[in-house]
């Protein structure tokens, strides 16, 4: 029974990217979308890039030429274009991606370049090569976009940030971008999302990618691109006199030919630069699952060659090691950093964990980490972006009708005129702190008869509008955490309605959609300074739920005003700063 | 031929080693579960979207009622105990198919049937009087199935499976085949597999069914062998994979020989 109940409710939850649609460059025609420069081997003189279009075409190119340089612009065509691979049961549209190989380019030199097909033209764009000199650079390190889109744009805007620092030079994914690697919807998602990497004045971040578990399939390859076969499945990308990294693979064979292969590179890499970088996915010391296959394969070659630092992912979670050798903490061992917070949801690690105890660092949140590289340190900062919830909260935000209030409510799928207005005598209903509701063990006031009974709970609470402390609020946002559905009002108007989809057909009441009341949703309420009033004020929410039989319902909403703080909180907070010194 | 046991010992030999089975491989789940979550796990709460404390505690409750399951199988001679281990494990295996991310993922619920479905051969040999054909059919069909789904990862060159052949060579002799090498071995063992599998769907052999029994242990003692002492877990969760066919060996010890499949 229980594998046919996973199996009938195997309906991924709905990804939601809406509040960026308008940045992401439309795929039609041949308008290029989807650009991306692609490192894997010498960063300095050459560069892979890639785009996107929607038909085919005939004529495209690259045209790049050093910044402010009056050299004749450079042309190079694809190598390589070709549509990607579709599954064919409703994969989205067709399209068509090109690679083009730059090469012979000027170390530690900007390129500005446009991509071009039949005409159609790209934003003008740039990247920057590699080094040939110990000038200071700055890496951007994560992995696991892979699932919840939303999040994954806020944090793609944070690398846009990071970006514009012209001594951020590239990009290391620790791979997982997509939730199935063969489904060519999911990857145009993820392409449309990493336009937003872009800095508002065309800077494209080189990204070298790692093979993430889920990144099967052909197009990883016709994504990210290469000569041959695409990506090599491992490889060595040298920054400069400074940083060497090593890609691995942790899906295939981690104990054969790749086993030969680092033993011969990671000495080399290690003779050829002060710091020796390595990322793979599969985390060999994690924060929350069991440790990869190669732990025994791989741990000793990095001790044996003095690796400074290590980016794995697939965790869902920040994780710093203490330093390691042998398999147990050392002074002068290998820390391994990650976990994974690019977008896919975050886990909550496991703890008692010997190699994340303090000094060590375990927690969880969408993240990045800045990796600066210099002569005689090596610093990593893990950029947490908080949560938006976290920031729904009083502490933040100034309450109007604050959480846990007691408001009257009354549990009935009809309700009486005017109960959403100042004067009407609710009297003789129940009176209880927020959340109303019942099931999940979430709610301060617990409906006992409404399950079977009625799907609708009517809630109201009134506040004073000449209270200073709410007329001076030049805005007012509502929170709520309900499930399933719920709508607003303010003295009467309709302010702000969840979890309702059109109906589908006109004149029927709108469809509710099943949810789980995890987390506060901010709703805007639109002409707040024309809608409050001198007096009473009500406002009042309809809770509704899916079913009479739902085994729960949460209706959870408060009422803020203008932010503690003015302007904008920064998009990430340090948690962790360290430097390492060499060897 | 004589029968090398008597049906009634070959029965009880035969439920004891499918007991003993369930009951390591749902401790090795509860473990997993507990340590760092399973597949159960990473479904309902990335795939689906669901809390990650409920997400959680569902997937602790697949692995109670895998141990509860093994533990009522061994008090109690009734459906329930196989029953729910057979569904814990269903989950597990469904979604490993769903989740994907591992190569030959969507092979899940055939690789894994030793897992599922051989603990329904349990019930046969409770009924009273025991349904012995009834236990064989199941165990048939169980281990025919993880053989035949491993020896076409196997023909594919599965890279884990490249890893525990060369990882074992490298651990304990110091040197080891390279990768060419090893996928021709694995080739070869692929083809063992379907031969084996085939033979057991076809014929009713102690002889095969001790073979596959012997492989079993063989490839699940590699995972600790090749790959180190961390992942025993691995190879107790293999249990089933050497006692199904242990088990499905004793039953056919007692049978009259070499008859065609009923």
């Amino acid at each position: 029974m229980i594998p046919l109940l996973l199996l009938a409710a195997a309906v991924l939850v709905p990804q939601d990217d809406s509040a960026f649609a308008d940045r992401f460059t439309p795929l039609e025609g041949t308008r290029p979308a989807h650009w991306r420069v692609v490192w894997t081997d010498d960063p300095a003189t050459r560069a892979r890039i890639a785009w996107t279009t929607r038909e085919p075409g005939e004529d495209h190119r690259v045209v790049f030429a050093p910044a402010g340089s009056d050299d004749e612009p450079r042309v190079r065509e694809p190598y390589r274009s070709a549509p990607y691979t579709r599954r064919g049961d409703g994969d989205s549209e067709p399209a068509w991606f090109h690679h083009a190989q730059l090469d012979r380019l000027t170390p530690g030199t900007t390129y500005r370049f446009h991509v071009e097909s039949d005409g159609a033209r790209s934003p003008e764009l740039s990247f920057t090569t590699a080094p040939l000199d110990e000038r200071p650079f700055a890496l951007v390190v994560g992995g696991d976009s892979r699932s919840g889109w939303e999040a994954r744009c806020r944090v793609n805007e944070v690398i846009a940030d990071l970006a514009a620092d012209p001594a951020v030079l590239a990009f290391v994914h620790g791979g997982d971008y997509v939730l199935n690697g063969d489904s060519w919807h999911q990857w145009s998602r993820w392409l449309s999302h990493h336009e937003l990497t872009t800095t508002p004045d065309g800077r494209v971040l080189p990204i070298v990618p790692t093979r993430g578990n889920h990144d099967y399939g052909a197009l990883f390859d016709e994504v990210f691109g290469g000569p041959g076969d695409g990506v090599p499945a491992y490889y060595t990308t040298r920054f400069s006199p400074l940083a060497t990294l090593v890609t691995l693979n942790s899906n295939v064979s981690v104990a054969g030919d790749q086993l030969t292969w680092l033993e011969d590179a990671l000495p080399r890499a290690r003779a050829d630069a002060r710091w020796l970088l390595v990322s793979y996915h599969r985390a060999l010391y994690p924060g929350v699952k069991a440790p990869g296959d190669a732990l025994a394969f791989w741990p000793p070659l990095f001790d044996a060659h003095d690796v400074d630092l290590v980016f794995e992912s697939d965790g869902h979670c920040i994780k710093r090691t203490v330093p390691i050798r042998g398999g147990e903490a050392h002074p002068d061992g290998v820390v391994y950093v990650g976990e994974g917070g690019l977008g896919v949801p975050q886990r909550t690690p496991r703890a008692g964990l010997w190699y994340l105890e303090p000094p060590g660092l375990v927690t969880q949140g969408h993240h990045v980490l800045r990796v600066d590289v210099g002569p005689d340190s090596l610093r990593t900062r893990f950029l947490r972006m908080p949560d938006p919830g976290e920031r729904l909260t009083v502490e933040h935000l100034r309450p109007i009708v604050p959480p846990g209030a007691r408001w009257r409510y009354r549990a009935a799928d009809d309700a009486p005129e005017g109960w959403t207005l100042p004067g009407f005598d609710a009297a003789g209903w129940a009176e209880g702190p927020v959340a109303i509701g019942y099931g999940d063990d979430d709610d301060a006031t617990v409906l006992e008869g409404m399950r079977g009974e009625h799907v609708r709970v009517h809630a109201r609470v009134s506040f004073d509008g000449d209270d200073p402390a709410v007329r001076g609020n030049d805005a007012a946002t509502l929170l709520c955490r309900y499930d399933d559905a719920f709508v607003a009002y303010l003295n009467g108007t309709e302010v702000a309605r969840g979890g309702l989809e059109p109906p589908e057909e006109p004149g029927d009441e709108p469809r509710v959609r099943s949810g789980e009341a995890t987390a506060f949703e901010a709703f805007p309420v639109d002409a707040w300074r024309e809608l409050l009033r001198p007096g009473e004020n009500v406002l009042a929410v309809v809770g509704i739920n899916r079913m009479r039989t739902d085994r729960d319902f949460t209706l959870d909403p408060w009422l803020a005003g203008d932010p503690r703080v003015e302007g904008e909180l920064p998009a990430t907070e340090v948690i962790d700063d360290q430097v390492l010194a060499p060897r | 031929m004589a029968p090398a046991l008597r049906p009634d010992t070959a029965r009880s030999a035969a439920a004891a080693s499918l007991r003993a089975g369930l009951a390591v491989q749902a401790a090795a789940l509860a473990w997993l579960a507990w340590n760092h979550g399973t597949v159960v796990d990473s479904f309902l709460f990335v795939d689906l979207g669901w809390p990650e404390p409920r997400a959680r505690g569902v997937d602790l409750a697949v692995a109670a009622a895998a141990l509860g399951g093994a533990l009522l199988a061994l008090l109690r001679p009734r459906l329930a105990g196989p029953a729910l281990v057979a569904a814990a494990f269903l989950a597990v295996a469904v979604c490993t198919r769903v989740v994907g991310g591992r190569a030959f993922s969507d092979l899940a619920p055939a690789a894994h049937a030793t897992r599922w479905l051989a603990p329904l051969a349990l019930p046969f040999l409770f009924a009273r009087p025991p349904r012995a054909r009834g236990a064989e059919r199941v165990l048939r069909a169980a281990v025919a199935a993880t053989f035949l789904a491993h020896g076409w990862e196997a023909l594919r060159h599965h890279p884990a499976f490249v890893d525990l052949l060369v990882g074992s060579a490298r651990r304990w002799l110091g040197a080891a085949p390279d990768e060419a090498t090893a996928r021709h071995v694995l080739t070869a063992i692929g083809v063992v597999d379907g031969a084996v599998a085939a033979l057991l769907l076809i014929r009713r052999r102690v002889s095969v069914a001790a073979w596959a029994a012997l492989w079993g242990l063989l490839t699940a003692a590699s995972r600790v062998v090749a790959l180190g002492g961390e992942f025993v877990h691995e190879t107790t969760l293999r249990a089933l994979n050497v006692l199904a066919p242990l088990a499905l060996a004793l039953l056919w010890s007692a049978a009259a020989d070499e008859a065609p499949p009923a």
